[in-house]
């Protein structure tokens, strides 16, 4: 029973420490997880009816000339909205996110250079060790993100598109899959050309021919066009950094539900490892305590049979 | 026929119910929108809704600027920026935070642009709840019988 049995205690002791941490962390990040999920399902409605009006729009005034939905062509440079997590312990969701922008910033080519609005900690130090311009970044937001967090980076983007110093504006995301899989995901925010899970914008706007057709037919049955007010062009100033806003938004949803679930799996994971090391620790403990108890039985018999021949 | 009435912002889905008519604050005007309606779309300004119930009641929502759609085929879906429910609000904490607005911009107006017309733009918006929470508190002490 010596000293090395007493080492393999305490290590026990505090491996079983470490589980605990891991654990709780792992039932914090799934209900976070949760929220995050039911956030995302609830802000789709919106996005949808919002597009739905700007289809209808586009039957009745010339949605091509609004400034956001043009390309830039001149621009040599562009800016990308990057979401990371505030924290690590979440396993590869930072690096694979960096690993996913790297290769996109490599296939842009020499002539394009790539400016950052950086939203986490995380994303904001590696785009630093690149040595990349970050323009603005945002901490503390993942938590529980709110539309009012955004509106600042939807306006920035929109500022800087609009006056022309940014040929386009992405968006690097994680896109939450299922709690095991997270995608990393780089889409075009600016100029508007289509909208995450709604489809084209082209397509929208190809109904202008089918809706004449409609119009026509519909005037017969009697006018069901859309009235307008104050006029199409300023509902459509408003509608539109609207749809950026709630893009924008829902990549923040999207990413804080992934980060969540990463860091579930990886506190999972953490938390089975530090099961099976007390399982394979008490084992070794166990066998220590025997041979402890095995030298000293045979101690005290080599001692009573020392005495003995002794007499 | 009655209107189904659809309230969304871009985090929920504040309100979904079928109405007999709804009473909003355009730019243009506050509007009531009965069965019927030819389609319209709408911008909205900071303001109250009133939802014309079934049963002859009436209920109030608070909106801080948005859109309001009305569907040929009688859905009326409104897109608000923030939205809550008159039951949502406490007054005391609105007056608040009407005052923490009002202060702002006092002190904002002839120094920072942008940051009064983001103030102005908070009060109007703290103006509204307020009106509502208030309507709601008065219906709730005095019930209309009918």
């Amino acid at each position: 029973m010596g000293t090395s049995t007493r080492l393999i205690q305490r290590r026990i002791k505090s491996v079983t420490n470490t589980k605990k941490i891991t654990k709780a962390m792992e039932l914090v990040a799934a209900s976070k997880m949760r929220k995050a999920v039911s956030s995302v399902l609830a802000s789709r409605p919106y996005a949808e009816a919002a597009w739905r009006a700007i289809r209808e729009m586009a039957k009745v005034t010339s949605t091509e000339l609004h400034p956001l939905l043009q390309t830039k062509p001149g621009a040599d440079r562009i800016l990308v909205l990057l979401f990371s997590s505030d924290r690590g312990l979440c396993g590869g969701f930072n690096s694979q996110m960096m690993r996913g922008l790297t290769k996109f910033i490599d296939d842009l080519g020499e002539n394009l250079t790539a400016d950052f609005i950086t939203v986490g900690r995380k994303g904001q130090n590696m785009i630093r060790r690149r040595g990349c311009n970050i323009t603005a970044s945002f901490t503390d937001l993942s938590a529980h993100p709110v539309v009012t967090d955004i509106r600042p980076m939807a306006k920035l983007a929109i500022d800087d598109f609009t006056s022309e110093k940014y040929g386009a504006v992405y968006l690097a995301f994680t896109d939450y899959v299922s709690a095991l899989v997270q995608k990393p995901n780089i889409s075009q925010l600016l100029p508007i050309t289509r909208i995450e899970g709604l489809g084209e914008v082209s397509e929208a706007l190809a109904g202008i021919d089918k809706a004449e057709s409609d119009v026509n037919e519909s005037l017969n049955i009697g006018a069901r066009e859309y009235l307008f007010e104050p006029s199409p062009q300023d509902v459509l100033n408003v509608m539109l950094p609207r749809l950026v806003e709630a893009q924008i938004y829902q990549a923040m949803l999207e990413t804080s539900a992934a980060e969540h679930s990463a860091r579930m799996v990886a506190m999972r994971s953490a938390t089975d490892a530090a099961t099976e090391m007390i399982d394979s620790l008490t084992l070794s403990y166990n066998r220590a305590r025997q041979a402890g108890i095995t030298a000293e039985i045979a101690e005290i018999s080599s001692g009573k049979s020392a005495l003995e021949s002794n007499r | 026929m009655n209107l189904i009435f659809e309230l969304t912002t871009p985090e929920r889905v504040v309100a979904k119910k079928e109405v007999v008519g709804i009473t909003v604050p355009t730019q243009a005007g506050e509007i009531t929108v009965l069965p019927g309606h030819i389609p319209l779309v709408s911008s909205l300004k900071p303001g109250m809704i009133t939802l014309h119930l079934l049963e002859g009641q009436e209920e109030y929502l608070a909106v801080s600027g948005g859109f309001l759609e009305v569907q040929p085929t009688g859905r009326v879906i409104l897109l608000a920026d923030s939205a809550e429910r008159a039951e949502e609000l406490d007054l005391q904490k609105v007056e608040e935070a009407r005052e923490r607005a009002r202060r702002a911009l006092e002190e904002k107006r002839d120094i920072d642009e942008v940051a009064a017309t983001a103030a102005i733009s908070a009060l109007e918006r703290e103006l509204a709840r307020e009106r509502t929470a208030r309507k709601y508190r008065d219906l709730k002490h005095r019930p209309i019988s009918n």
